[in-house]
């Protein structure tokens, strides 16, 4: 199972004092991913040579006298991430060979930082799917159990993060994506609230709900990632132009008898044994930090994925129209016109996840169905967010909650194959994540406990989500549980 | 819900449909599967029909602020000849200055035939 990785925080710590060099720490993580990357498939790029004259270039910047927040430190790109260098192929056949000639905004602020990028990761195609098995270079393994999916669609950046290949990997969550793999691999999945972090340079999913996120080995280095890349930024008008506090003075103070929600649909769902186990477990070492926990109600939020599965492929439809051929990525070979390069194109570019999707997009925003399924998805998405939001805005409630308390997902991490050949199967992987998602709102998936499936050890995690805007109280609680549950990430050895 | 989507199972003529619509096509056989598969996931939103939303404003961003604008002036853009490298199939000519450039080939966009 996984090494425990040298924290991001300690990493840089060491590369500041001049008590490591980065060049020494890039190069032991890209030993780390040699020796890995061929059992896990986390992987879709790993950048040797330029990793380390970019960590050559940290060392003489930090001899220099510069300070840097995370010098040194090795991160990986959920490979729908642009970077100027390598390809962005997001595991799709359409952009194998795609080069993006710039940065997006996320990962070129972690490299100011002094974050080296060691690769890209492994995803389901173009982010669409929960176990990592619609890659068209295939699915990332699970470091736990190597018959198992890492869960998805950020297969790769957990896989990673759970084998302590790299302390810092980004993902996206559009319904889930960075919180249900951390939860299927014992690590910690932080979505931060849409707009709060810039989706420049993110490959576009369903915009609407797109947002980037750290995938770490703990609360403190998903918080020092946060706080790097969080804030506006003008090439992303989505992006927000509040000012993002800084998590990590506070972080380790807990907040003074908190209050934390617990709906009642996650205690009526029929979750697999060790889901329930490891709510009971964050519920009684929440208690024992001094937590108040009420029973709240969602009233729609079994209503999530039917909204979610409109919406997200609407959105997706559109966005994948850019792929024709023409002006970038694949194009068929020898059309007989430009109908037939556009069909046979997306036909053989795209996988069938993909192409699922957006016919399930195309059909849902048609002539006489947009009303019935867009229109219809969009109101309930007002009624979801409502419930969430009642509970914790203080403008709209006297005793608003510090946080509701629900399992990432109803089950630990599932065979490869298991669920393949039944989307619906899989779509119910986002139960509790995609209402959070409609929302916007920030939410982070902490390890709590191990389960026995099939005698195997697999770890579970639990999702804390926040109001609107409040990702430090958000994490200085998830800090707290994370310390009272003391997950052992080591104790399937 | 009103209208069509009280009949969320598709015949195989709607996926065909659904397809061309997409750009894309099915193979004959895999029609059958996609067609469950669709039905499934229709079937299955149509849930929706259970909730009273008489009234309620349909929700189209996460975001509680604003929409920002920029303002309308030019800024800085990736030059043209990096956007066009990315291009599947280019071609080198000259414009009327006789200059030397770049162009995207495309298959004939009116009339018949290809390439």
């Amino acid at each position: 199972m996984a090494l425990s990785p040298t924290s991001a925080y300690e990493t840089a710590a060491a590369v500041q004092s001049r008590s490591a060099s980065a060049a020494d720490i890039v190069a032991a993580a890209l030993g780390r991913i040699n020796d890995a990357n061929p059992r896990l498939n986390a992987f879709t790029e790993i950048f040797h040579q330029r990793a380390s004259e970019q960590a050559q270039a940290i060392d003489t910047r930090i001899a220099n006298g510069e300070t840097l927040p995370l010098a040194g430190v090795p991160i990986a790109l959920k490979d729908n991430i642009c970077l100027a260098w390598g390809k962005t192929t997001c595991a799709s056949r359409m952009l194998e060979n795609y080069r993006s000639p710039f940065s997006a905004t996320a990962a070129q602020r972690l490299i100011n930082a002094g974050a080296v990028v060691v690769g890209k990761t492994n995803l389901d195609e173009f982010a669409m799917g929960a176990s990592g098995e619609h890659s068209a270079f295939g699915p990332a393994k699970n470091p736990w159990d190597e018959t198992r999916t890492c869960g998805g669609s950020s297969s790769g950046s957990a896989c990673a993060a759970a084998a302590g290949l790299v302390p810092i990997a980004l993902g996206s969550d559009t319904g889930g994506s960075v919180r249900q793999p951390a939860s299927h691999t014992g690590t910690v999945g932080f979505k931060p609230t849409y707009g709060r972090v810039s989706r420049w340079g993110l490959v576009a999913f369903a915009s609407g709900l797109d947002q980037i996120g750290p995938i770490t080995a703990d609360v403190r280095d998903a918080a020092l990632c946060y706080s790097i890349i969080a804030g506006t930024d003008d090439h992303d008008l989505t992006s927000s132009s509040r000012a993002a506090d800084d998590p990590i003075p506070e972080l380790d103070t807990p907040l003074e008898k908190p209050r934390i929600g617990v709906p009642a649909f996650a205690r009526a769902t029929r979750n697999h044994p060790g889901v329930d186990e490891s709510l009971r477990t964050a519920i009684a070492a929440l208690r024992d930090e001094g937590a108040e926990i009420v029973d709240v109600e969602l009233p729609h939020a079994d209503h999530a994925i039917a909204a979610y599965y409109i919406i997200a492929p609407a959105e997706a439809s559109s966005n994948l129209a850019r792929y024709d051929g023409v002006r970038f990525g694949r194009r068929a070979q020898s059309p007989t016109d430009l109908e037939d390069m556009f069909v046979r194109t997306r036909t053989e570019g795209l996988g069938p996840e993909v192409r699922r999707r957006i016919m399930l997009g195309t059909h849902i925003l048609s002539s006489g169905y947009y009303d019935a399924y867009y229109l219809t998805a969009l109101k309930a998405r007002r009624l979801i967010a409502d419930d969430y939001n009642t509970l914790l805005e203080p403008e709209r409630t006297d005793s608003p909650l510090d946080a509701i308390l629900m399992p990432s997902t109803p089950g630990p991490a599932f065979k490869l194959g298991e669920k393949l050949d039944d989307p619906l199967a899989l779509y119910l992987e986002d139960l509790y994540t995609a209402g959070v998602s409609l929302a916007g709102l920030p939410a982070i998936s902490v390890p709590v406990r191990t389960t026995e499936a099939d005698g195997t050890s697999l770890p579970i995690g639990v999702q804390l989500v926040g109001a609107r805007w409040n990702e430090s109280r958000l994490l200085r609680l998830a800090r707290t549980l994370e310390i009272a549950v003391a997950f052992d990430a080591n104790s399937s050895n | 819900m009103p209208g069509p989507a009280q009949q969320p199972s598709l015949t195989d003529a709607d996926v065909r449909k659904i397809a061309a619509l997409s750009k894309l096509t099915v193979d004959d056989g895999d029609l059958d599967i996609e067609r469950q598969r669709l039905s499934a996931v229709l079937g299955y939103v149509d849930r929706l029909r259970t909730l009273d939303l008489e009234g309620v404003e349909p929700m189209t961003r996460a975001s509680d602020e604003p929409a920002r604008l920029r303002d309308d002036t030019p800024g800085e853009s990736l030059p043209s000849e990096t956007l066009a490298n990315l291009a599947p199939d280019l071609f080198e000519t000259c414009d009327s200055e006789g200059n030397a450039e770049r162009l995207i080939r495309v298959p004939k966009v009116l009339g018949e035939g290809g390439a």
